[in-house]
């Protein structure tokens, strides 16, 4: 009977002490974003939130503005840490990964799927491969002034315009003073990679490079070309476009605000873009992107995806806990706290369907994710910071009127193909 | 022929007269130069100027009217006066901007001078060396040196405190140890000398003959150093991680700098509230300043 007591003495403090034994080890990670101030908020509690369910999982959070994250995670990460957890823009994300400090995600990812989520696609590789969780998405909309389509007895943009009808639309809207100057401009494609160029190619059914994003199609694909000429046409042709002398004086280059300081009807942008334009008390609405012309014309929509990437150098047991707060993050649950941000769309169709449909201004709020299908990168590649400011310093001269498009595109094309071989072929060495 | 009294009073009037008017076309002549002179300082007070009234027009508009040309446009945003001193936790990264800027110039101070006392009047062998290389060093981008600080502090334990903003200035800043040996390079040896036969050490003639005659260019070090290290981003940005221990600078930017509406109204607005100790600072010391800046030989 002794025995038997001391037996399950034994067997009952072996159990007690079991669940601490088995239990796992806490584990530190942090996490890096940046947001502004009330999304921050929202951040904040989702990871409070997370917190509560992984009482483990202890997390430090490095809050910073979009352009200090930046500089700080290179800094970071270049002196051989970083943080465990952290945002990037779907756009640098193939950079980063080029460079050996991202966590590939392609087996990890496969428990999201396309059906619910958005922006799958966006964080992919041209080798399939997936680096990144998108959480927040940007699409690009046509938004329009209301006031000024009524003033001018135009129809609002329909789904099923082409660029010749905002052409159309755009020439009734542009409005010239008493002295000859514009002062109000039917549209704006200014010398930049979403709000003009690279998004006037895609439309026209074109591209920059090919699909391995390694070899330059600008003399081969004759739809880049044909932009181009489209995007000169409506600065000097047309004039319905301010040109780079126009964005000298009282515009200002900073393009995002013409629209919500009434200097343009019509304006290609993404979801951000109604914050400023309800703070201006705009009565506007938006429309899907219009259709490029000819057969091989698109409604293309550029996409950027917020994403959440995983530290590659930090250990096997923070990047399990920081995948356990992505998951978390991307659950229903986090997706509705995130979508209170009123930043961007949460990549949960479901809760950006429910945020859409709260939303007052603009009416059709739900052509952002009518857009979704229409969704497509902007030429990322490991070097997408360095091709694009290429391009866009290469077309200044034939936009500003002082080249030839044979002379532009011959420079463009030798321009880009040396900054793609310059990190590809070296790398291949 | 006699000269009566009338007559020398007409010619003392008619020298009087003579006198008079070549001092009236004297004065005249200075009176225009003046005049021109007044002027071209008046212009160039304006141009200085201009960027500051730009400054208070601009932190009165919102995020949207910003970029308009207008200046002092209405409605007026007093409210974002308001958000900076609110929206920031003012006070405390106020203390933490003067915690690391003070600290800063009393580091910068004691190390600069005592490097430049050493290497302009203790005689030891490569001091001339060792000055070249300190010169040297004004020419490497502080971009080169982050990444390599950044480690250090980082295993040193440091990172996510005040320490890596403060600590460096301890060791000297090549630009201050060349202000400072300019100036002691111009005090006679003898001086040194005598001191030294009356039993002088060298640490108190450092303490006591060297740095109060100094004071000048001490003082224009202090600003120097207090305007660098106040202003400061890339450091704070990089080093720090809690909002507690962070800067104005970087409390502004929280605030201002945004992805997709960036308020650079409040950007401005901080940067009236950032500005004014250094104004301050300036004014106070401006006599110091000029001294400084004119006994080294070293222009702006």
């Amino acid at each position: 009977m002794k025995k038997l007591f001391i037996a399950i003495l034994i067997a009952v403090l072996c159990l007690s002490v079991m669940p601490f034994g088995f239990a796992k080890q806490p584990v530190k990670i942090r996490i890096a974003y940046y947001a502004d101030e009330q999304p921050a908020q929202n951040m904040a509690s989702i990871i409070n939130e997370f917190q509560k369910a992984n009482p483990n999982i202890k997390v430090e959070i490095n809050w910073t503005d979009w352009g200090s994250h930046y500089e700080k995670l290179k800094a970071e990460l270049a002196a051989g840490g970083g943080p465990t957890v952290y945002l990037l823009d779907s756009v640098y994300i193939q950079g980063y990964a080029a460079r050996g400090i991202l966590e590939n995600l392609s087996n990890r990812i496969k428990i999201f799927s396309k059906d619910k989520y958005s922006g799958l696609d966006a964080v992919k590789d041209p080798q399939g491969r997936t680096w990144a969780v998108p959480q927040g998405i940007q699409i690009q909309v046509l938004y329009y002034n209301k006031d000024m389509f009524d003033k001018a007895g135009v129809k609002y943009p329909a789904a099923d315009w082409t660029l010749d009808d905002m052409v159309a639309a755009a020439q009734k809207l542009t409005i010239t003073g008493a002295d000859g100057k514009i002062t109000q401009w039917g549209l704006c494609f200014p010398n930049h990679i979403r709000w003009g160029w690279y998004s006037l190619i895609r439309m026209f059914g074109g591209d920059l490079m090919d699909k391995s994003r390694t070899k330059s199609t600008v003399k081969t694909d004759p739809q880049v070309r044909a932009a181009l000429q489209f995007m000169h046409d409506t600065w000097y042709k047309y004039k319905i476009s301010p040109t780079l002398k126009d964005a000298e004086g009282a515009l200002t280059p900073a393009y995002h605000t013409y629209f919500a300081r009434k200097y343009i009807a019509m304006w290609m942008d993404n979801f951000s873009r109604r914050i400023d334009s309800n703070q201006a008390g705009l009565n506007y609405d938006i429309q899907i992107i219009p259709k490029g012309p000819g057969s091989k014309g698109t409604h293309y929509s550029a996409i950027v995806a917020n994403s959440w990437v995983l530290n590659k150098a930090a250990s096997k047991a923070q990047k399990d806990a920081g995948w356990e707060f992505i998951k978390f993050y991307m659950s229903e649950k986090g997706q509705t706290l995130y979508a209170a941000g009123g930043e961007a769309l949460p990549a949960n169709n479901a809760v950006c369907q429910a945020m859409l449909k709260k939303i007052d201004k603009p009416e059709h709020s739900l052509a952002y994710l009518d857009s979704m299908k229409y969704a497509d990168t902007m030429g990322e590649n490991a070097v997408w910071e360095e091709w694009y400011q290429v391009v866009q310093d290469t077309l200044q001269p034939y936009l500003n009127d002082k080249e030839s498009l044979d002379a532009c595109l011959n420079k463009l094309d030798a321009g880009l193909q040396k900054t793609l071989d310059d990190f590809y072929k070296k790398k291949k060495k | 022929m006699t000269i009566n009294e009338t007559d020398v009073k007409i010619m003392e009037e008619k020298m009087m007269k003579k006198v008079l008017r070549q001092k009236s076309k004297q004065r005249s002549r200075i009176s225009v130069f003046e005049i021109l002179g007044f002027l071209l300082v008046m212009a160039g007070a304006l141009v200085m100027i201009i960027p500051f009234i730009w400054i208070i027009s601009a932190s009165l508009k919102d995020s949207t009217t910003f970029f308009n040309a207008d200046w002092f446009s209405r409605p007026f945003h007093w409210e974002n006066y308001i958000q900076v001193l609110t929206r920031l936790n003012f006070g405390q990264y106020f203390f933490n901007t003067v915690k690391i800027t003070v600290l800063s110039t009393i580091g910068a101070l004691l190390s600069c001078s005592l490097t430049a006392f050493a290497l302009s009047r203790l005689k030891f062998p490569g001091r001339d060396l060792l000055f070249s290389f300190i010169l040297v060093s004004i020419f490497i981008p502080t971009q080169v040196t982050l990444i390599p600080t950044f480690i250090i502090f980082k295993n040193l334990g440091m990172y996510n405190s005040h320490l890596p903003l403060i600590l460096p200035s301890f060791f000297g800043n090549a630009f201050g140890i060349f202000l400072l040996r300019q100036f002691f390079m111009t005090i006679p040896e003898e001086l040194s000398e005598a001191a030294t036969v009356d039993g002088c050490g060298p640490f108190r003639l450092y303490y006591q003959i060297y740095l109060p005659l100094a004071k000048p260019v001490l003082i224009t070090l202090a600003v120097l150093s207090f305007q660098n290290t106040w202003g400061d981003i890339m450091g704070p940005l990089i080093y720090l991680s809690d909002k507690s221990l962070y800067t104005i600078v970087l409390g502004l930017r929280l605030i201002a700098s945004s992805q997709f509406l960036p308020q650079p109204q409040l950007e401005v607005t901080g940067d009236l509230f950032l500005i004014i100790p250094v104004l301050i600072i300036f004014i106070v010391a401006q006599r110091y300043f000029t001294q400084g800046i004119q006994t080294t030989g070293l222009k702006g």
